[in-house]
């Protein structure tokens, strides 16, 4: 409840958006009422439900592949020099580029359906998820690792049992920062080519002057980024409950 | 405690170790360190900061490799890690995500020894061993400096090597607690009959534990002497304010203040 409370500028805002809509000092094309944005959300339900598993299936589905490739690239250069050397820089280099200029280049690749879509995401998930698993790994304290090389750990159980653990706090914000690109890139590229998913709703409400849809479709973007990023925070709490928060 | 003739069990050759650092280019941590440890002895390694003295316990513990000379445990050479030589690490170096039994069990789990509820049972020994009870499923952010300390006494114990080394073992703990834990290492000791080589830097810590105290110079480190301890065991608090312990205490502390010229 406590949790909830908390949220109160959300509610503060949304009264605002209502109030000024119905006062009349917008244009309903440019800002449709909250409610009226509600009452599409509800008419166009089922339209709205299914671009949203379009979205989320997109998006989860980019994720998922990034972020294991992420996963073991990251420990690959934590790992070994050769992988280090090789792959550190390309990484560097590569991180600052703005990834939806990769999406031209994909499109002829792989073509308009979905492979290019998912590969576009998996990219933008793929690069926070391997530079924060690399600090991680690089940064576990040498003393833990001799601790469980003189236990007897064998270099799998090292990788596994320690290395990956000692770094889950750093691995676990680097999805985090994954999932909001991966989300981000997922409505760009719905926007540029597709004929489904939320990307595609927004634009398309917005060129067809469907505005109360197109606000819908915001607002339903904004609430799943925001309940997936909570449900990543709450899972995070958990796995790295060990984390001495007050020394760290 | 000559070491003529028999093997000891701890052997140490004319160790040199160099080290490659950015700063001041090639540092020599320690130059031709000969060392015995018998059988069950207890012994301590004192010397000043930087003494290369936890550069030592690392290359018999086979954690860094030395430049030259050689290190034989149990007649063999050493070459790598191995779970018969227990080292137990400067602040308590635990797995922050394993809980206190999960600690304890880790070596044996790494080795697959037992069943699961047969490494518990062991685990549990070892934790009574170190005075630990009702605190198994504590995460070691919820246990004290002096609490986590047992904890990793405990789980290099388990692990029932032939040799402890322990690497200030009880250097960031307060001091009460660090005479209490004292006095459990001596016990553990005595019970276990493992051989023990300690490092610190606390002059009475040394003496109290030993039944020898090598002293070391400044870098690059060399063992410049070796005190017997002429106190009986158990040892006592009445021995830590007694006058072997202060007498000896005078003399070790001008060796190591005239910076080790022998």
């Amino acid at each position: 409840m406590k949790g909830f409370l908390k949220l109160y500028p959300i509610a503060v805002v949304l009264i605002v958006w209502e109030m000024a809509a119905r006062a009349g000092l917008v244009d309903p094309l440019f800002l449709p009422s909250f409610s009226a944005s509600m009452q599409a959300l509800v008419a166009n339900y089922q339209l709205l439900a299914t671009d949203a598993a379009y979205s989320l299936g997109r998006a989860f589905a980019g994720l998922i592949l990034g972020a294991s490739v992420g996963l073991i690239i990251g420990m690959a250069m934590a790992r070994y020099r050769a992988a280090e050397s090789f792959l550190d820089p390309l990484v560097a280099a590569l991180f600052p580029t703005p990834k939806l200029a990769l999406f031209p280049l994909l499109m002829v690749w792989l073509g308009l359906g979905e492979a290019s879509k998912v590969a576009l995401i998996a990219v933008s998930a793929f690069f926070p998820v391997a530079i924060n698993t690399y600090a991680g790994m690089r940064g576990v304290d040498r003393f833990l690792i001799w601790n469980a090389r003189t236990k007897g750990a064998n270099a799998l159980q090292l990788l596994m049992r320690v290395m990956v653990p000692a770094a889950m706090p750093f691995i676990f914000t680097g999805l985090r920062v994954a999932t909001g690109y991966a989300f981000l890139l997922t409505v760009a590229a719905e926007m540029l080519t597709a004929n489904n998913g939320l990307g595609f709703r927004i634009i398309y409400s917005q060129r067809t002057f469907e505005a109360e849809t197109m606000y819908a479709g915001i607002v339903l973007v904004a609430t799943l980024g925001f309940a997936v990023d909570r449900l990543l925070g709450w899972l995070g709490r958990h796995l790295i409950a060990w984390q001495d928060t007050e020394t760290i | 405690m000559g070491s003529e003739g028999l093997i000891a069990q701890v052997q140490v050759e004319g160790i040199t170790k160099h080290f490659e650092t950015k700063r001041e280019g090639k540092v020599t941590a320690l130059r031709a360190v000969d060392l015995a440890v018998q059988n069950g002895e207890i012994v301590s390694i004192i010397g000043p900061s930087g003494c290369g003295k936890s550069t030592l316990l690392y290359m018999i513990a086979g954690l860094l490799v030395p430049s030259s000379g050689r290190i034989l445990v149990d007649g063999s050479p050493v070459n790598g890690p191995d779970p018969k030589i227990g080292i137990i690490f400067q602040e308590f170096r635990i797995f922050p995500w394993r809980t206190a039994l999960e600690n304890v069990v880790f070596g044996l789990e790494m080795r697959r020894i037992g069943t699961a509820a047969e490494r518990a049972r062991i685990a549990r020994k070892y934790l009574h061993m170190v005075g630990l009870e009702g605190i198994d499923e504590r995460l070691p952010k919820e246990l004290s400096g002096g609490m986590k300390q047992r904890v990793a006494i405990a789980q290099t114990f388990a692990c029932d090597p032939e040799v402890v080394l322990m690497d200030e073992p009880l250097g960031s703990v307060d001091s009460l607690t660090r005479e209490t834990l004292q006095d459990e290492v001596l016990r553990i000791w005595q019970e276990s009959g493992k051989t023990i080589l300690l490092v610190t830097h606390s002059i009475e810590e040394a003496i109290y534990l030993g039944q020898r105290v090598i002293v070391m110079s400044p870098r690059p480190g060399r063992i410049i002497r070796e005190f017997s301890v002429p106190l009986p065991f158990p040892r006592s608090a009445a021995m830590r304010t007694g006058p072997v312990v202060a007498d000896l205490r005078t003399e070790i502390w001008a060796l190591i203040r005239e910076g080790g010229g022998a």
